[in-house]
């Protein structure tokens, strides 16, 4: 009777000021919203962990300091685990980017330690399918994150 | 955001927030560098009640335990979230994780 449907559920949509603390906001209502969905709490953090550092890239670097700036969140849930679209008006996305990355090296002491470049390398630890485009001026990003 | 406590020789900074994020980093190392002051041996830090970190804010924890000095930065009570992060970035292998504050106190050979 409750078989899972094989079309996407609509968990959460929003359009958020492109700012950091917007974001935190956002983040803490998505959180909120995402609890109690029967999502693992697994998947739930590995969306927040996500979504956070596309959206501060997003601010920092696509708007970098812009006014006016939004983004736009649309969060799925599947039968395999979650699908996420974030769109925004700021600069393309380097294609670089979008190739994975690796943990910056730690280092040999403390003082080596790195204090960024750790943001990429979540996303792409995290999600998987990533697509990106760019049309009309505006960035799509698009990705899955499994509920395994 | 974050209170500081001295147990014995151990300096206890106890984070507030639930967030330690892009939007709060800059305040949270300044907070962090105050409470800070002075101090000279082991500093455990308290993240039982912070439910979040993003990459920014584990700058903060590493510019954090750059400022702890030689003693270092030991962290307690970090939640699922906190430890997974950690894990992913290989920080776990730079700083010492305790289950809690008092884990970390009867610890007496850590750091």
């Amino acid at each position: 009777m409750n078989a899972p449907s094989p079309i996407p559920q609509p968990v959460r949509r929003a359009r958020v000021r492109a700012a950091l603390d917007a974001i935190a906001g956002e983040l803490t209502a998505l959180g909120e919203a995402v609890t109690g969905q029967s999502i693992p709490g697994a998947t739930r953090d590995d969306l927040l962990m996500v979504l956070a550092e596309v959206m501060n890239n997003i601010v920092l670097h696509a708007y970098a300091g812009a006014e006016g700036g939004w983004i736009e969140i649309d969060v799925h849930r599947t039968r395999d685990g979650l699908t996420v679209e974030t769109r925004d008006a700021g600069r393309p996305l380097p294609p670089a980017l979008l190739e994975g990355g690796e943990a910056p090296p730690l280092g040999e002491t403390m003082d080596d330690l790195p204090e960024g470049g750790f943001g990429w390398f979540i996303i792409h630890n995290l999600a998987q399918d990533m697509m990106y485009a760019r049309e009309a001026g505006e960035n799509r990003l698009t990705f899955s994150l499994p509920t395994a | 955001m974050i209170e500081s406590v001295r147990r014995g020789e151990v300096l206890v900074l106890t984070v507030n927030g639930r967030r330690v994020d892009a939007a709060g980093s800059v305040a949270f190392k300044e907070a962090v560098r105050d409470a800070l002051a002075g101090a000279d041996g082991r500093v455990v830090m308290d993240l039982s009640a912070v439910e979040f970190i993003d990459s920014s804010g584990l700058g903060a924890l590493v510019a954090s335990a750059k400022a702890a000095g030689e003693g270092g930065l030991e962290l307690a009570g970090a939640g699922p979230l906190v430890r997974k992060v950690l894990a992913l970035t290989h920080m776990d292998r730079v700083f010492p994780l305790h289950d809690d504050v008092e884990a970390a106190l009867s610890a007496r050979d850590a750091a």
